[in-house]
């Protein structure tokens, strides 16, 4: 009575066991690298939901390269993942290995350093003698630079920007426009807003692990670069653990906390979809310090068109601390050579078309971001994106203002501990006296005792 | 004999309200899965519609973009389970008998180590797991990714199946030996359908959990090769979040499992309620 | 009693077991050859998984401790050129401040809140409620709840997810009736991934008992009843003793469970908020693939596999104290 289940389930096995070898080759799914092929590995989720301005990218490149050398085939090779940082764990565990390594690799700015140190991308020094490279301001060839040597090149960059609601500002009786020349300012017009309308999130930060990379980089250091102290001294290699303007910034984030986000806002996942989808419509928030990024939410013909935030919100440059004049901090994606790459002259060349005016300024007009080139901005696609989004163009005018995060192999766990500490003080588990002496102390533990120094003027 | 407990309104009243209880996070996911545009709270997400069910089948919408359709992540996780269901059957079946039929010291010692290795939390050597892949060349290949989750589920499986030979008498065996068949030809004729529904506990839990895997195949693959539990967990951090598409998503990769248990549950009758897997 | 020999001796001999086989068996050429083909034959039936698990289950965990024993790092110089540094990674993380025994503490937590109460001792109460509803009650309530077992665990993560966020059903519910809610992702995040983990396993004890409870005689309930035993006599001096063995196979195999969790953990607060709810499996993954130490996130897993060895050694104890592993010579 049996046998008829027995016979079934046999015809289950045998028919799984083909299927199963029958469509999965024991092989990897990837070719080995070819003189002829090009491989480009790159984040699926760095371009703006609806559109697919990286593949679109490369393989405008890619035709383009093509015509140069016939033949040549450029295969994109598509990551996907949650969040940053496990597209950067996955591409660094990808080039670990000749078979998994890409030849060209989207690399997250701030990791250049790092990844040249492991040995990962090698330098291309041909690019300083490129026509496009002179195009590139100084700040933006100083991103791909590591140890002296070109690794990369920028493809896409922002800017920082202190968006405020105009409404919100003028009931809680603040000036519009509005421009911040210092912390104080900064802390003053929260409260006021504050103080004014309890309902509303004054200021919205990015704090706290949660959100990585960004709450160290927009969090902290972007407050810390309107200071005379920097993370890390090019002039001595040392990394700066303390000085005056760290504890003015520390001070400052601690004085923002009655006024910034309530926890449960930036330690949700989705956070950044709560500020912009949710409060900034809403007039819930007074002023957002962000990339120069999200008003390309808000254009027509995006996924949440909303024309009103250009009426609603105003922009304002990103402060020093009282020493006049304003500052800013650039990230962005480069284009790297793999070490692994077998053809390293058809790499560049595919590089190089990558970023070409035309393609650095159609990729930045679809994605949202600035174009690192200056001649990009001349580009009929940037031009006429511009038209539709004004912010575009005062972002792209904070550029000459602009700092990079330190080349330095060590930045990712030092940023790492920068967004902890930013968290610690956000949800007060951490005065700004304590967390800045944390800071000496994990970085001291990191880099060791010999590489820090700390400021005294 | 069992005993009968008196049945009680009480304990039935207080097992419905529990039973409700457990509802309520389905009942969001359907809700939202059959609205026009759900979001996070149970109204006002628009009329009833089965748009979102049928989009899964045409393309997956835009809300897929960069994770592959959904199709192909549904198909991806069925290679990877059914692959894994298979190999660990077959493999289980042909090593639990030999442990469980020739006793001797060293098959003892196997055993011991076969339920060591069934307490090995998998999470801790996935990361060696990971550089090992690299160096062999076989990363992100969802045949070798199968190989791997066969591994992590034969332990247990073995266990069970051998525990479930044990209870077949070994004179049935031997009247077939007596008929001149081999010890293979006893196993396939004799003892295994003697065990159907242990193969069938071994299966399904063991396609259960492949089907529900994220952490191995989140790590081992990627791009196209990803399963549905991983493009599932794409959408956790997302930007721009179809509530909606998401939840018609879920309750597609949710039903096979739950169709499999209930068919194989009628099929092999009570004696499938882990009983006599578990108390050895 | 008598049992005939298997086909590899040919011949009827008759032999009483298996040791008076091997004992009077290596006497003989002849038995002797027998005994070799049985053993390869066994050799041959378990080589497939043998060589499946040496190769994938045996050479990671090797690996495993020899890359906790190295500077190896995602990226930076070491990620190539990393080098033996002894227990080092291990002296720091049992170093104060590493985080490590917070992790500790909050996987015993989540062991406790959600395997021991919130699967075990639920488990029991449903397994022992059920016996006494109607079979209407038995039959739908535990289909609900063995189907949350089955649903993937990265949905039972997004329902509870979508549900305790900031505007999900949980808070309009209470809102409904007047009652605040305070996100518990972030106020309780422990208590929301124990729930939810609850929920989603509690089916398997269920099970377990309810099958250990349906085999509990009637007599010996009856004839406590005549001797003036109350409900709770009953449970305490009868039911729990006959069912210990059970109790304890469940404990250990849910400990087990419940330490290697991490997608639902992962998926609903990523350990957070701060470090709040970094149990000791999300905690090794921050350390390898968010800080990017690879070797030192990979120091940290051999703590948890020396977590759930202890576990495992208990199991096989009480499975051997009750004869499941005795074997048949």
């Amino acid at each position: 009575m049996k046998h008829r289940h027995l016979a079934s389930l046999g015809c289950l096995v045998v028919v799984a066991a083909t299927v199963l070898v029958g469509c999965g080759s024991p092989a990897a799914s990837k070719s080995p690298h070819s003189s002829k092929t090009l491989t480009v590995m790159y984040w699926t989720e760095f371009d703006t939901p609806g559109t697919n301005a990286t593949p679109d990218l490369v393989k405008s490149a890619a035709a383009e390269l093509a015509s140069q050398h016939p033949g040549v085939k450029v295969v994109l090779e598509p990551v996907t993942t949650d969040s940053e940082s496990t597209y950067y764990a996955k591409i660094d565990l990808a080039q670990r290995s000749a078979a998994t390594a890409p030849d060209v690799v989207m690399e997250d700015s701030f990791l250049i350093g790092s990844d040249a140190s492991a040995g990962f991308i090698q330098p291309v020094p041909q690019l300083a003698s490129w026509s496009g490279w002179k195009h590139f301001p100084t700040a933006m060839q100083g991103i791909a630079t590591y140890d002296g040597k070109i690794y990369g090149v920028m493809n896409s960059t922002d800017v920082q920007l202190a968006y405020y609601n105009t409404a919100l500002f003028k009931k809680a009786g603040l000036p519009v426009p509005w421009q911040p020349h210092s912390f104080a300012d900064i802390v003053a017009a929260s409260k006021a807003l504050s103080e004014h309308d309890p309902g509303i999130v004054p200021t919205w930060l990015y704090t706290g692990t949660p959100l990585g990379e960004a709450s160290s980089f927009r969090g902290f250091e972007v407050f810390l670069d309107g200071t005379h102290d920097r993370l890390y001294n090019d002039k001595t290699h040392k990394w700066e653990i303390s000085g005056p303007g760290f504890t003015a910034t520390w001070n400052f984030l601690a004085a923002m906390r009655p006024y910034e986000e309530p926890v449960s806002d930036w330690s949700n996942p989705n956070a950044s979809a709560t500020v912009d989808l949710n409060l900034m419509p809403a007039s819930k928030v007074g002023i957002v310090f962000d990339g120069s990024w999200v008003s390309t939410a808000y254009v027509p013909h995006s996924l949440k068109p909303w024309p009103a935030f250009f009426t609603t919100f105003d922009e304002a440059r990103m402060t020093t601390d009282g020493m006049g004049g304003y500052t800013n901090q650039s990230g962005g994606f480069a284009w790297s050579l793999s070490t692994h790459a077998a053809n390293p002259s058809l790499g560049v060349d595919l590089i190089e078309d990558m970023s070409s005016a035309s393609n650095i300024a159609s990729f930045n007009a679809t994605d949202g971001n600035l174009p690192p080139r200056s001649d990009a901005v001349d580009e009929p696609a940037w031009v006429q994106v511009n038209k539709l989004d004004p912010v575009l163009t005062f972002a792209s005018k904070q550029l000459v203002y602009t700092n990079y995060r330190p080349n330095q192999a060590a930045y990712p766990q030092v940023s790492n501990e920068i967004a902890a500490l930013t968290g610690d003080i956000s949800s007060g588990s951490m005065t700004a006296a304590q967390a800045e002496q944390a800071y000496e102390a994990k970085v001291t533990q990191i880099v060791g005792a010999r590489n820090v120094e700390a400021m005294s003027s | 004999m069992s005993s009968q407990p008196v049945v009680g309104k009480l304990p039935s009243a207080a097992m419905s309200v529990i039973g409700v209880i457990f509802l309520v996070p389905f009942v969001w996911l359907v809700v939202a899965a059959f609205q026009q545009h759900g979001s996070l709270e149970l109204a006002g997400g628009g009329g009833f519609t089965l748009s979102h069910f049928i989009n899964l089948f045409h393309g997956g919408g835009s809300f897929l973009e960069g994770g592959g359709s959904f199709l192909a992540s549904f198909g991806n996780s069925l290679y990877l389970a059914v692959g894994t269901t298979v190999l660990t059957t077959v493999i289980c079946v042909l090593a639990a008998y030999p442990l469980s039929r020739f006793g001797s010291r060293t098959q003892e010692y196997f055993v011991y180590v076969l339920v060591f290795l069934t307490g090995l939390p998998i999470i801790a050597i996935m990361i060696p797991t990971y550089d090992y892949f690299v160096t062999l060349d076989i990363i992100n290949s969802k045949f070798w990714t199968v190989c791997f989750m066969t591994a992590t589920a034969l332990p247990f499986a073995t266990w069970i199946a051998r525990s479930f030979i044990d209870a077949v008498p070994r004179e049935l065996e031997e009247a077939a030996w007596m008929d001149g068949m081999t010890r293979a030809g006893s196993l396939a004729h004799v003892v295994v359908p003697m065990i159907v529904p242990g193969i069938c506990v071994v299966a399904v839990f063991t396609f259960v959990n492949a089907w529900s895997d994220f952490f191995v195949p989140y790590i081992l693959l990627q791009g196209s090769n990803n399963p549905a539990s991983v493009t599932m967990y794409s959408f956790f951090g997302q930007y721009n979040i179809d509530y909606s598409a998401v939840a018609a998503f879920a309750i597609v990769y949710s039903l096979p499992p739950v169709v499999l248990y209930l068919v194989v549950t009628r099929w092999v009758g009570q004696g499938f309620a882990l009983r006599g897997a578990l108390k050895g | 009693m008598t049992r005939l020999s298997d086909p590899g001796e040919h011949g009827g001999s008759v032999v009483a077991n298996g040791n008076a086989a091997a004992l009077t068996g290596a006497l003989r050429p002849a038995r002797l050859r027998a005994r070799t083909r049985r053993r390869l034959t066994g050799l041959t039936m378990v080589a497939p998984m043998l060589v499946i698990v040496l190769a994938f289950l045996g050479w990671p965990l090797i690996w495993t401790l020899v890359l906790s024993l190295t500077n190896m790092t995602v990226t930076g110089p070491t990620a190539t050129h990393y080098q033996f540094i002894g227990l080092a990674n291990y002296r720091e993380l049992f170093a104060s401040g590493s985080g490590l025994v917070q992790s500790i503490l909050l996987s015993l937590y989540y062991l406790g809140a959600s395997a021991y109460i919130g699967q075990a001792l639920f488990g029991f109460v449903l397994a022992y409620l059920m016996l006494r509803c109607t079979t209407t009650v038995r039959k739908v309530v535990g289909s609900i709840i063995i189907v949350c077992w089955l649903v993937p665990e990265i949905i039972a993560a997004w329902m509870w997810f979508a549900m305790l966020s900031n505007g999900g059903t949980l808070q309009q519910g209470l809102h409904a009736v007047g009652i605040p809610y305070q996100t518990w992702l972030v106020s309780h995040p422990m208590i929301s991934v124990s729930v939810a983990n609850s929920w989603r396993g509690v089916a398997f004890s269920f099970l377990l008992f309810s099958a250990a409870l349906s085999d509990v005689p009637a007599e010996l309930i009856d004839a406590a009843q005549v001797d003036g035993a109350n409900a709770w006599q009953r449970l305490r001096s009868v039911i729990i003793p006959l069912l210990a063995t059970t109790i304890l196979v469940d404990f250990v195999l849910i400990t087990l469970g419940t330490l290697n969790d991490f997608t639902l953990i992962f998926a609903m607060t990523g350990g957070g908020p701060g470090t709040s709810s970094n149990v000791l499996s999300v905690f090794m993954y921050q350390q390898a693939f968010v800080t990017f130490r690879l070797a030192y996130g990979t120091a940290s897993a051999v703590v948890l596999l020396a977590i759930g060895a202890v576990f495992s050694f208990i199991y096989i104890r009480t499975l051997r104290r009750q004869g499941a592993l005795n074997f048949a010579r």
